[in-house]
């Protein structure tokens, strides 16, 4: 069970701070969300998984892959709750990457959609057009 | 079983090793994570990501040989065709190791690259995902109970 408070900031935690489209899409739907939906619940779940990542050492794949700093962790874990409070539809992957980042992702048929950690306060959204490849970049800075 | 001195042919399959966090019972099943590059730590991929002709080894498994074995069981098998490399402008290029034969490297997939420009390669990482979701060969133990 995940024991940590919400984020302070709710919906409004991560804020673009460009929008250099290589390519272009929309983020997850959002909509209402509340302690009892399934979707709370699946977030909760990807809020464990990082809770996890928190322990992760180096070589934790036996290949080589860099462990996740806690303090990005946490931003994750920020981020997370963030999507879990905006109603933002679960993430299908919350996994750590093999270089140091945590990476959230969703699949759906017509767009790929990431979100990469790559620092306590700072991420990295990219969104993939399936059909063309054509993918949107876009910085995200965490506001509080 | 082919000699790994042959020439790679389009209708090859190339082995993949994939960690179990990376694998789901949803569709999709791998992440494209899979196939993200090491830019970092003790093995970074210089010359580009490894995978494993399926072609020079007797069973698949053998691959794991590169695995410390105490994560060998947390470790899946997914498959990629030749010819699928070649539509994504990618190639793949004999790099023999002592451990497993059959060792290719994708030199476009290489650790300076994707340090630099990452987002340029997430509809290839997608692309390679999405073909290894339909060739699975090995699914990771599940992890114990914490």
């Amino acid at each position: 069970m995940t024991a940590i408070s919400g984020s302070a900031c709710g919906a409004a935690a991560y804020v673009r701070t460009d929008d250099r489209a290589t390519h272009s899409s929309s983020a997850s739907g959002f909509a209402a969300a509340g302690p009892g939906d399934e979707s709370w619940r699946e977030w909760t779940r990807r809020i464990d998984d990082l809770l996890s990542a928190r322990t992760l050492a180096d070589d934790w794949d036996g290949q080589g892959a860099v462990a996740p700093h806690p303090a990005l962790v946490d931003g994750a874990i920020t981020l997370a709750l963030s999507f879990q409070t905006d109603g933002t539809r679960p993430a299908d992957f919350v996994i750590p990457g093999v270089n140091g980042t945590v990476v959230f992702e969703w699949h759906d048929p017509v767009e790929y959609v990431e979100v990469e950690v790559t620092a306590p306060d700072r991420a990295v959204r990219r969104a993939v057009k399936r059909e063309t490849g054509e993918t949107q970049v876009n910085h995200l800075v965490r506001r509080c | 079983m082919k000699p790994e001195s042959d020439p790679l042919s389009p209708d090859e399959m190339l082995i993949r090793l994939v960690y179990r966090d990376r694998f789901t019972n949803r569709v999709p099943i791998i992440s494209p994570g899979s196939f993200e590059p090491r830019v970092k730590g003790n093995h970074p991929d210089t010359d580009g990501i490894s995978l494993f002709r399926q072609d020079c080894l007797n069973d698949p498994e053998d691959a794991l040989g590169v695995i410390a074995p105490d994560k060998r069981p947390a470790t899946g098998i997914v498959l990629v065709p030749v010819g699928l490399l070649g539509t994504l402008n990618l190639t793949a290029v004999a790099k023999p190791i002592p451990q497993v034969p059959g060792h290719v490297v994708i030199p476009e997939l290489n650790s300076t690259d994707y340090a630099t420009r990452p987002s340029d390669f997430t509809h290839i990482k997608l692309a390679l995902a999405v073909a290894a979701s339909h060739n699975i060969v090995r699914r990771p133990l599940a992890a114990p109970p914490t």
